[in-house]
């Protein structure tokens, strides 16, 4: 077993017009047995900035922990936002600095920049960075996200074409993944709103 | 322990030796005044108009019992000087504590870093705001080092914090350079510090509201003022206190914001008028 | 809670913090994590004014093809360029790293870099951490002593050529080098050739995929040709779209309205965060 399957996860964040989605499913398990079917999988930074912890949850919590620290101290000093492009080389570095003992986690970050051009990126757990132009994946069931996506993804939707893109990528990835499911967490985010959103799936 | 301070005169500007001098006093246990801790303006010939850095400001906190209010005074030193137009010496700790400062304007960027950092510490370790005092004790403790071992001289630097937490509400902090700490009703600190908090005594009410709180505080601060008329470009003003929702904010007022204010307490004209 | 965790400011260098643990995991049967790979071809020639160096655009994750246009030729100075290949943390780290000591370099002397300044940062810094940091470099660059091209291995040994290939498609593209390089090519036949390298790469060898990458470096000028050729564009798309008959079940909706840019609330502006 690989220990990025211990808690089973799925994440997927999607570019659109002006706007970006992320996903995940709601399960933690601990191997094949569910523990949680309501479980957190992604995280504020600030409005426009969102990031998706895949893998170990307990490096998962430890690392948005430590990401909280110096992101808030990052907004105190300089008293502005952190851009999401910054953020995504800070939680590189992070991750980098344990090449020899890393953190068990592959993060997916999703922003709005200021001029609200959506940003997307997601990393192994050493902290290469990848950046798309249009989806990325992480977890468990990220090969079959890659297939779904690659499928279902069409550029500049509008915000609500989107939600249902990823929405139905992200389900139809999980009902072929033993590890995670249980439903969704979808976050849509627009230059005016937040919408979060609790997907129904299947319960087993 | 004597040779030391000696050399000590030798070798720093006056205005830090007069701190250095008071740190000392305060190891013996005698209480000194606050304006004696800070370099005092007729100690700087020359040195007055040299940007915000040795200008020795009036600070004035009042706590009420929806909120706690932090005003500063802005001296105008040079046309050129350019100045900031938000806040040149409040800060934001954490989203629940505010100071301003008086003092050594480079001292305290240090000790404000040291705050913020330490909030988050708490915060990471314990996943909950730090509490008010917590803070500013460690920040106290910081400074308390520097008063007693050798070889450094102390922050030449005073806090009033403005915060909030569950357990104790609204509380206003006063923060000297040997360390000392307390906590305040309402209390002044810079330069002329004594006539305001005379002032204060005479006008303060328990159970004021954050409102009434500002009023005083402008009221205080204009009469204590070289300058008869109060103008928004030369205070800062920064409240701390819950929304309907039940956060903590920390509010800072824009220049707009403060002229309306000043205004509405009768202490300058509107602008058609004084124009 | 360890102090190093929470230090402020990073002081550089690696933590080894969690060592201990996962070495317990790994132990106890889990498998080590495996780490996104740039299995690639990257290759480098001197041509007559300059070096021209080449690169594929896939990034791998065992499998899995993780990224199908990434960046392997990564900045150095001005005159210098260096493609990555091996682990994408490391070359991206290790590049990074010694770019930023060749600016200071820089500041400090007042000169250009020159690529052998490069060549034994990197090299010494691989050497320290013998082979543990599994970057293998294809570096090129035109100094004051006139054009190079080296290789630099994960444990720290180089190599000094007149036309170089690395990566797991390096044997497709050597290759074509060794049957049609010669001595003195024009620029045009340099980029060619590095394209036909790279190709043979792309559909030769697996880990390598997606467009060619070239960098140009002459005397006094780079010109980067980021997916110079697209050999592999994506077909079979449909430009409707993908319509779903039924839409998601929708369990809770919570909308957050985000606040204008520039805020004024009554009274005056929020602190800034």
């Amino acid at each position: 077993m690989s220990i990025f399957e211990y808690n089973g996860s799925a994440l997927v964040a999607m570019v659109g017009k002006n706007c970006f989605a992320i996903a995940a499913d709601r399960r933690l398990g601990v191997q094949l047995q569910t523990i949680a079917t309501d479980f957190q999988r992604i995280y504020k930074m600030h409005d426009r900035l969102f990031i998706g912890l895949s893998g170990l949850a307990t490096d998962a919590q430890t690392l948005y922990q430590r990401l909280v620290f110096r992101h808030k101290l990052y907004q105190l000093r300089e008293e502005r936002d952190m851009k999401p492009e910054t953020f995504a080389n800070l939680v590189s570095a992070i991750l980098y600095e344990k090449r020899f003992g890393p953190y068990f986690c592959q993060p997916v970050i999703a922003g709005l920049s200021d001029e609200d051009k959506p940003f997307i990126c997601t990393m192994d757990s050493i902290g290469a960075k990848e950046l798309a132009k249009d989806f990325v994946v992480a977890g468990t069931a990220s090969e079959s996200l890659y297939g779904a996506c690659e499928a279902m993804y069409k550029p500049d939707l509008e915000p609500e074409e989107l939600f249902e893109t990823i929405s139905q990528a992200l389900l139809a990835s999980v009902d072929r993944d033993c590890l995670s499911g249980w439903g969704g967490h979808v976050y849509l985010v627009t230059p005016t709103e937040i919408k979060e959103r609790i997907l129904k799936g299947r319960m087993d | 322990m004597r040779r030391w301070l000696v050399l000590r005169y030798w070798l720093l500007p006056e205005p830090i030796a007069k701190i250095t001098e008071a740190g000392d006093t305060f190891r013996k246990g005698i209480a000194v005044p606050h304006n004696h801790l800070l370099p005092r303006r007729s100690a700087l010939p020359g040195r007055v108009h040299h940007g915000g850095h040795w200008e020795c400001w009036k600070c004035i906190g009042i706590s009420g019992k929806d909120g706690v209010v932090l005003v500063g005074e802005r001296k105008v030193t040079s046309k050129l000087l350019q100045t900031n137009t938000s806040a040149e010496k409040m800060y934001k700790i954490d989203d629940h504590v505010a100071c301003v400062v008086a003092g050594i304007m480079s001292d305290a960027n240090i000790l404000i870093n040291t705050a913020r950092v330490q909030a988050q510490r708490y915060a990471f370790a314990y996943q909950g705001p730090m509490p008010v005092e917590q803070l500013v004790q460690s920040l106290g403790d910081t400074k308390q080092g520097y008063t007693q071992f050798g070889g450094l001289r102390p922050f030449g630097v005073s806090f009033l914090f403005a915060g909030w937490d569950k357990n104790f509400g609204f509380q206003l902090y006063m923060s000297d350079p040997s360390g000392n700490y307390g906590g305040w009703k309402a209390t002044a600190i810079g330069a002329n510090n004594q006539a305001a908090q005379s002032m204060l005594k005479q006008d303060y009410k328990d159970n004021i509201t954050r409102e009434e709180a500002v009023q005083l505080a402008l009221t205080v601060l204009s009469k204590t003022m070289d300058s008869t008329s109060l103008r928004s470009e030369k205070l800062e003003l920064a409240e701390v206190f819950l929304t309907p929702s039940g956060k903590v904010e920390c509010q800072l007022h824009s220049p707009e914001s403060l002229d309306k204010l000043l205004v509405k307490s009768g202490l300058t004209q509107p602008a058609a008028e004084a124009s | 809670m360890t102090k190093s965790t929470i230090e402020l400011p990073p002081k550089g260098g690696f933590s080894f913090d969690l060592c201990k643990r996962n070495e317990m995991l790994f132990k106890k049967g889990v498998q080590p994590p495996s780490f996104r790979k740039t299995g690639t071809t990257i290759v480098g020639l001197i041509f007559q004014e300059g070096v021209v160096l080449g690169a594929d655009t896939r990034a791998t994750e065992g499998p899995i093809v993780a990224d199908k246009n990434c960046e392997k030729i990564h900045y150095m100075a001005p005159n210098i360029y260096c493609c990555g290949a091996g682990t994408a943390a490391d070359t991206e780290a290790v590049t990074d790293m010694v770019s930023s000591q060749l600016k200071l370099h820089r500041y400090h002397t007042g000169r250009e870099s020159r690529v052998v300044t490069a060549l034994t940062l990197l090299k010494s810094h691989l050497f320290n951490y013998q082979g543990y940091v599994s970057a293998a470099l294809v570096l090129g660059g035109v100094d004051v002593t006139g054009p190079h091209l080296h290789t630099i291995y994960p444990h720290g040994s180089t190599d000094t050529l007149p036309f170089a290939t690395m990566g797991s498609g390096s044997l497709a593209a050597m290759s074509v080098f060794e049957s049609k390089y010669r001595e003195g090519l024009t620029r045009e036949e340099g980029i060619n050739l590095v394209c036909e390298a790279i190709s043979s790469g792309i559909f030769n060898d697996l880990g390598s995929g997606s467009n060619v990458d070239v960098c140009v470096i002459t005397k006094g000028n780079v010109e980067y040709l980021r997916n110079h050729v697209l050999p592999n564009p994506r077909t079979y798309t449909s430009a409707k779209g993908y319509s779903f008959p039924k839409p998601t079940e929708v369990l809770m909706t919570k909308v957050i309205k985000l606040k204008e840019k520039v805020e004024v609330i009554e009274g005056g502006d929020a602190m800034e965060e």
